[in-house]
């Protein structure tokens, strides 16, 4: 788990975006797992995508379909069936304190309940990298530490999440390695150094 | 050296009957978009039946007049009326003259009593006709000409025929099946005009309704890319919607034609019954509404398909 740290327009969203290849860099490569994904032909693009999970720091959720749809889609995506999306999705609604709201609009629910379904649909394929943009951006110091340690928890079961955040405090507090980017560079590399949350633990109901 | 011709993981799982899944769900979702929005999808169900309206209506046209010169035994003849008194030996030669005449495929030889019978049969007139005490009707013959005559080969045979024994009128019948078939050419050409020309505007309607519903759907279409969705998967839900705006506008025109002929059946009545002819319009059936409501669909599909190609080209990510 390593965190993007830096000022706007440091370079955060860009780095994800890159990973996502959402954008392709005017120069140099973009090396994922040795494969340069900057020159991964388009025809290519969806299957490294079902490989990622990408949480932003307003969600995207669709206001039209329920919570289970939300989270759902990137297995219907995947061509999943029936019975095994439903059983995925509980999984993973249950992972991020969810369960039994799947028939729920996300109007209907609080903007960390919101900012857990994003995580939830992130997950819900059990990618290989987590990108998260702020995820945490939108909340309360409360429940940006229970946001975090769930990707904490993602992460100690085998889940690559880099995070990009401006809460130096929240980082630090974390202990995972950090990188703080400036115009686009590297400008400190910080190894990780143990953790003070990434216990499980219940801050809460958030409302 | 890294490589980039395949994904860093490889695929996912591959589930064989997804894209047949994929194909119901998204069939069923976008019968259910269409439908929830019913006065849009009418206003353009309307537009696209009545842009398919005429130039189907033209080819039914097109087919009943050729039906129409076909069941007129085919092909342009001679009517050869003999002068009154003319002896029937007279008569069996000038028909055995013409028989054997190069261009000729038929003679019907109609005597006199014949005539009049006929004659009484169809206006009810025996009575008049009984108190003239004798048959002022002639003997006729009609002759019809072998396929693909030439116009020079029927001056002669005109000419022919007038100097045929007994022969006082000869009538050279081309002219209004000729009409027909040369008004049925006219029909058939500005049809298939009217079918590019309304086929294109089609094609349109359904292009800009299917980018109006890709504009409403932007933040899903690119959730569905964020999460690797194919462009094919993108690009399905819109295909069917057009497909269902077309179809809906093959339903609509089917219904106008059919309201049209019911409309003009009754004075078309009456005029063939003028000619002693039994209405009998043709081409509308199944397999015409077969062919309207795929020939409508592909036109939808392939508005959407350009609506698509001009909107989800470059679709950005957030």
């Amino acid at each position: 788990m390593t965190f993007l740290t830096g000022h706007s327009g440091a370079g955060k969203s860009t780095f994800l975006k890159l990973l996502l290849r959402a954008d392709k860099p005017s120069r140099g490569k973009v090396i994922v797992n040795d494969v340069d994904i900057a020159k991964l032909p388009d025809s290519r693009l969806p299957q490294y995508r079902q490989r990622l999970g990408v949480v932003f720091q307003d969600h995207h959720l669709l206001a039209q379909r329920t919570i289970f749809e939300n989270v759902a889609l990137p297995l219907r995506v995947m061509g999943m069936r029936d019975r095994d999306v439903g059983r995925r999705v509980r999984a993973s609604l249950d992972q991020v304190e969810l369960l039994g709201k799947e028939a729920l609009f996300p109007r209907h629910l609080s903007t960390g309940e919101q900012q857990r379904v994003g995580i939830a649909r992130a997950v819900v394929t059990r990618p290989k990298i987590l990108l998260a943009d702020e995820p945490t951006g939108n909340l309360d110091p409360e429940l940006s530490s229970h946001i975090m340690n769930l990707f904490a928890r993602f992460n100690q079961v085998g889940t690559t999440v880099i995070i990009a955040s401006h809460d130096i405090h929240l980082i630090e507090r974390m202990g995972f390695r950090m990188l703080q980017l400036g115009q686009g560079h590297i400008i400190d590399d910080r190894p990780a150094h143990v953790a003070e949350s990434v216990q499980p633990q219940n801050t809460g109901e958030d409302h | 050296m890294f490589t980039s011709e395949k994904s860093p993981w490889g695929g996912s799982a591959w589930y064989p009957t997804a894209w047949f899944r994929d194909h119901l769900r998204v069939s069923v979702e976008s019968f259910y978009f269409v439908s929830a929005r019913l006065g849009t999808s009418f206003l353009v169900w309307l537009v696209v039946g009545i842009a398919l309206a005429l130039p189907a209506g033209l080819w039914i046209l097109q087919e009943n007049m050729l039906r129409a010169s076909a069941g007129w035994e085919g092909r342009p003849g001679l009517s050869l009326y003999f002068s009154e008194g003319a002896e029937e030996a007279e008569i069996a030669r000038a028909a055995q003259r013409l028989r054997d005449s190069v261009g000729i495929d038929g003679v019907t030889v109609i005597s006199a009593d014949d005539a009049l019978d006929d004659f009484k049969a169809h206006t009810g007139l025996g009575d008049a006709l009984a108190l003239l005490g004798e048959n002022p009707l002639p003997a006729s013959m009609t002759a019809r000409f072998a396929e693909n005559i030439s116009a020079v080969a029927v001056e002669a045979l005109v000419e022919k025929a007038r100097v045929l024994p007994g022969v006082a009128e000869v009538v050279f019948e081309k002219t209004w099946l000729e009409r027909l078939r040369d008004l049925s050419t006219v029909v058939s050409r500005l049809g298939a005009v009217l079918a590019g020309l309304f086929g294109v505007g089609a094609v349109l309607v359904t292009a800009s309704s299917v980018r109006l519903a890709i504009e409403s759907r932007l933040d899903e279409l690119r959730v569905l890319k964020m999460v690797g969705a194919t462009q094919g998967q993108i690009r399905r839900p819109f295909l069917y919607f057009g497909a269902l705006y077309g179809f809906g506008g093959g339903v609509i025109a089917a219904m106008l034609i059919a309201i049209t002929l019911v409309v003009i059946e009754p004075p078309l009545q009456s005029l063939l019954g003028s000619y002693q002819a039994q209405l009998d319009l043709a081409g509308f059936g199944l397999g015409f509404l077969g062919v309207l409501l795929m020939v409508a669909s592909l036109l939808g599909v392939a508005g959407s398909m350009l609506a698509v190609r001009q909107r989800l080209k470059n679709l950005e990510l957030f």
